[in-house]
């Protein structure tokens, strides 16, 4: 892999990586830009209390009766602000999504459980667990198989 | 719901056609063997209607599986309630299950057996794909 740093000061920075696919060093790159620049976190509230999240410690981030919340690594439910949809386009690619209304963070997974039911259940390192959709066990597969 | 009836319709229309085909294939071992060899204009009939029926709701239901927010348990009680009405009543409507006692439990006894078989296929499917993603995920972090 080739390493090309262009300095130009009429140009905005940006960091542009060509890969054959994601890897650990391109999540450690992400991380690191995103940290740099600040973009590491997210406003999360709980109570009256307003708290900067990392993304690092969300394990996941779910909608529950139409209100997005992150679960983090102590299993605590923070409120966000933003919609599912803008969270999918704001957080790093390790966050996956697993239903209609949850994103994971691959990272935080423990494992994934196969209830009796036939049904597949994302297990979380903090415990939480969430069932994941046929549709996006298909697609988490293929990711695997990529990397 | 209005997407599952939108899903089931179209399912159902897509393969409610394999339905008179699967019977025609039937009608014909049956005539081969020697089995049957005259059909009244009835028969015919209703077996043609009532399989194609039975072929839109088997394809139709299985629509339910996409519907998220409800659990497993429940989509398949009601894709096994749903194929199990659909089969008994077309069986017995078209005399090819003699309407008593014991052969609706036989029946009954075959299809659970059937339906929990299928199941335990699509379990071990599922644990085995599980565990390979598992270690795939073991090696990634």
């Amino acid at each position: 892999m080739k390493f090309k740093l262009i300095i130009d000061k009429e140009k905005d920075e940006e960091v542009v990586a060509t890969v054959h696919s994601c890897s650990a060093l391109t999540d450690e790159i992400e991380a690191l830009i995103l940290k740099h620049a600040g973009a590491d976190r997210i406003p999360a509230y709980r109570d009256d209390d307003m708290k900067m999240l990392a993304f690092s410690d969300i394990e996941c981030v779910t909608v529950l009766d139409g209100k997005t919340y992150a679960i983090d690594s102590k299993n605590q439910r923070y409120r966000l602000r933003q919609r599912l949809y803008e969270l999918e386009a704001l957080l790093p690619s390790s966050f996956i999504r697993i239903n209609k209304s949850t994103l994971a963070n691959e990272k935080r997974l423990d494992r994934f459980a196969v209830t009796y039911s036939g049904a597949v259940d994302a297990v979380f390192q903090c415990g939480y667990t969430e069932y994941v959709s046929r549709r996006c066990f298909a697609q988490i597969k293929r990711r695997f198989d990529e990397k | 719901m209005k997407k599952f009836l939108k899903e089931f319709l179209l399912r159902g229309l897509i393969c409610a056609s394999g339905g008179p085909i699967v019977l025609a294939i039937i009608y014909g071992i049956l005539g081969a063997n020697g089995t049957v060899e005259v059909f009244s204009p009835r028969e015919v009939c209703m077996g043609i209607l009532t399989i194609t029926l039975l072929a839109f709701i088997a394809a139709g239901m299985t629509a339910i599986y996409q519907m998220e927010q409800l659990p497993l348990p429940i989509m398949i009680l009601l894709h096994g309630g749903a194929l199990y009405i659909a089969y008994i009543l077309t069986y017995l409507i078209n005399g090819w299950l003699h309407n008593s006692l014991v052969p609706i439990l036989i029946f009954t006894g075959i299809f659970v057996a059937g339906y929990a078989l299928i199941w335990l296929i699509i379990y071990s499917i599922e644990k085995a794909k599980t565990e390979v993603l598992n270690k795939k995920l073991k090696e990634k972090l």
